[in-house]
């Protein structure tokens, strides 16, 4: 190999270092989002954390019936 | 929610334009070395990533360990500073080392020898992944912060021998070129390359600094999270126990043991 393919060689492996991490860094950053705003069970996306709060369930039952975590 | 704020942009640009000039400067403007021929561009990338490894990275995450253990200073925000700056070191250190074997390969002919500046090199590399693979570990999360503090210090031990590895022994690695204490000022470097070094060092630091501010931030968000998602099933379990009439006793006992008996 000449001393431009190891140069060019050293310059890639480079960027691809520092590019791999940003882009860890950045699906970590995508968890947290998709952790801190969860989607509630009736499908609907939450503003805050944890589900909806709403006057009744889809079935027409009070808020909380059936919504145990088992 | 996320990591980036104005300041994060703008230091964001900053670095990209100064890589690129860097970049630009060592492999078009400046010349080849007479001896190492273009070999000598791969230093413009090894040269910074292991000045920024050493000294700033491990040097930082020494210093925001020891303010961590010190009563008067302790704050969570340091432990998360040496974690994340260890982890930019380790990243930076791989690059010196996986620069510095390309290097090599060219100029020395070998990819690898057992040289003093070298193995001390790769021990250093070795101890802040076991640092990161010990801030890993499930414990508690004070007595996992003053754990890892107190390896960060031990392992920064490493960087001294480092340093000084060229001068106590006969190594194959040429000893500094900029930070030779006895040629401060008149470096063995001069002109364009020696301006190029220079810039790619103000690159890498710019680079540095926007990763850690990101890594810190992240950081920050998923313990958030976590403490939010905790106080939420705590909260859940207890409404659920008072709505059923029985005592909550058992299960908080169990949240609280994370299920471990």
């Amino acid at each position: 190999m000449t001393d431009a393919g190891y140069v060019a060689g050293g310059y890639g492996v480079t960027i691809v270092a520092i590019g791999v991490y940003v882009g860890y860094m950045w699906a970590r950053n995508r968890t947290v989002v998709r952790l801190a705003h969860p989607p509630s069970r009736s499908g609907h996306t939450s503003a805050g954390y944890g589900p909806q709060k709403r006057d009744q369930n889809d079935d027409g039952s009070p808020p909380g019936a059936g919504d145990r975590i088992p | 929610m996320t990591t980036g704020s104005r300041g994060t942009r703008i230091l964001g640009v900053a670095t990209l334009a100064s890589l690129a000039l860097t970049a630009w400067l060592a492999l078009v403007v400046s010349p080849a070395d007479v001896n190492q021929k273009d070999a000598v561009r791969l230093l413009y990338i090894h040269a910074p990533t292991a000045w920024l490894a050493m000294y700033v990275s491990f040097g930082v995450t020494t210093l925001a360990s020891v303010l961590y253990l010190w009563p008067r200073t302790r704050s969570r925000l340091w432990d998360l500073v040496a974690g994340a700056s260890a982890e930019v070191g380790v990243l930076f250190i791989g690059l010196t080392l996986a620069v510095g074997s390309i290097w090599g390969r060219t100029t020395w002919g070998v990819w690898w020898t057992w040289d003093a500046r070298l193995t001390s090199t790769a021990v250093l590399f070795v101890l802040y992944l076991g640092y990161l693979a010990v801030r890993r570990i499930p414990a508690d999360p004070l007595v996992r912060s003053r754990r890892a503090a107190i390896v960060a210090i031990a392992a920064f031990i490493d960087v001294p021998i480092v340093h000084l590895a060229v001068d106590w022994w006969r190594t194959l690695h040429q000893p500094a070129t900029i930070f030779d204490e006895r040629r401060l000022l008149d470096p063995k470097i001069e002109g364009t390359m020696l301006w190029t070094l220079l810039l790619s060092v103000v690159a890498f630091t710019l680079l540095y600094a926007w990763l850690l501010i990101h890594r810190v931030r992240l950081a920050r968000l998923e313990e958030l999270v976590e403490d939010r998602a905790l106080e939420d099933a705590l909260a859940e379990r207890r409404a659920e126990g008072a709505a059923a009439g029985a005592p909550s006793v058992e299960t908080d006992e169990h949240l609280a043991t994370g299920g471990v008996r």
